[in-house]
């Protein structure tokens, strides 16, 4: 896996054989843009909105893209703004060290419990 | 940079290889416009990057630059929007890299022998630049990369005939409103028929001229 954001879309651009401005056309920014953000140069992080075209046009999981970005999905940071005791169980996770992919699988056996 | 010295059809010979190969290995045939991004990201898998060359290299007037150690091109931000400058632009890197990568990166590797490898990119084109031999060189490259004869050709013949426009004062007065005027005219109506959509007037009225098809009268013979 790439290590920046910009190393994992340039990667997967020339994967799927996507031109530089021809991508830029499809996500709709500039060409000069998606090169700063390719060369991780760009101080701005592309938003959500524009993370959401770039993994839709290259076939990307936007949530490894806005995790390379900085930055947390809206939905996500409504939830826990929704409800109190949401930071404080992603802190306990963290404490226990938890990964994430632990707490997927935990609430996988819970589903299948019910 | 002193390059090796190359005749036209050595020139011509190259681009038509580089067309061969790319056609022939994503099994397209060749037509107008002519992907030069695409030959450039897609087939030799060079770099591209769209840069604020001035502020980057310090220099005025900057286009575009080939950084053969890195494989990279970059283009300046400025001509991004004007198709037939940054194609050209990018086309002309493209020469570069295809007539004088060979012999930088020969003499790179002598030249690290003896210290570091250069972080300066082995060409910087500009504007303003007097034309040295690699440039005009890279130029020939990216007029018939662009622009294939054949296929300028074809679009010439479905719309003007078979026989060469002819312009009075064409030889010496190609600045003069009425002879640039004619001129540009057959340059627009090739670019429409031929779908050059890629290419800017200018480049395709040097072009018409490099292969006659716009040119001074030809006097008639004294018989004597």
């Amino acid at each position: 896996m790439s290590k920046t954001l910009g190393q994992r879309i340039r990667q997967t651009r020339t994967q799927r054989e996507l031109g530089l401005r021809e991508m830029a056309r499809m996500v709709e920014i500039s060409p000069t843009y998606l090169s700063r953000v390719e060369t991780d140069e760009e101080k701005n992080p592309p938003a959500e909105e524009t993370l959401k075209k770039i993994a839709e046009v290259l076939g990307e999981n936007i949530n490894e893209l806005m995790h390379l970005a900085g930055r947390v999905p809206s939905d996500v940071d409504e939830i826990v703004r929704e409800d109190p005791a949401m930071p404080d169980a992603l802190r306990a996770a963290k404490a226990k060290n938890i990964t994430g992919e632990q707490l997927k699988q935990l609430i996988e056996k819970a589903k299948a419990r019910r | 940079m002193k390059v090796r010295f190359l005749r036209t059809d050595e020139i011509e010979n190259a681009v038509a290889e580089l067309l061969r190969n790319f056609c022939h290995k994503r099994n397209v045939a060749l037509s107008a416009p002519v992907p030069v991004e695409d030959i450039l990201e897609k087939h030799l898998q060079v770099k591209l990057e769209i840069k604020d060359l001035e502020k980057m290299l310090g220099i005025p007037d900057v286009l575009g630059a080939a950084w053969f150690a890195q494989g990279i091109v970059r283009i300046d931000e400025r001509i991004v929007d004007q198709e037939g400058r940054y194609c050209f632009t990018l086309s002309h890197e493209l020469g570069h890299w295809v007539l004088h990568r060979p012999q930088v990166e020969a003499e790179r590797v002598t030249r690290t022998l003896f210290g570091p490898a250069s972080e300066a990119p082995a060409f910087i084109c500009r504007t303003s630049e007097k034309r040295a031999p690699a440039e005009w060189q890279a130029d020939q490259f990216a007029a018939r990369l662009l622009m294939p004869a054949r296929l300028v050709r074809e679009a010439f013949t479905a719309t003007c005939g078979n026989s060469a426009i002819e312009i009075d004062g064409f030889a010496k007065r190609r600045t003069d409103a009425d002879v640039l005027t004619r001129w540009r005219e057959v340059a627009t109506t090739v670019i429409d028929t031929g779908k050059f959509t890629n290419v800017s007037n200018e480049a395709m009225r040097y072009r018409l001229s490099d292969l006659q098809l716009v040119r001074e009268p030809i006097p008639s013979q004294i018989i004597q």
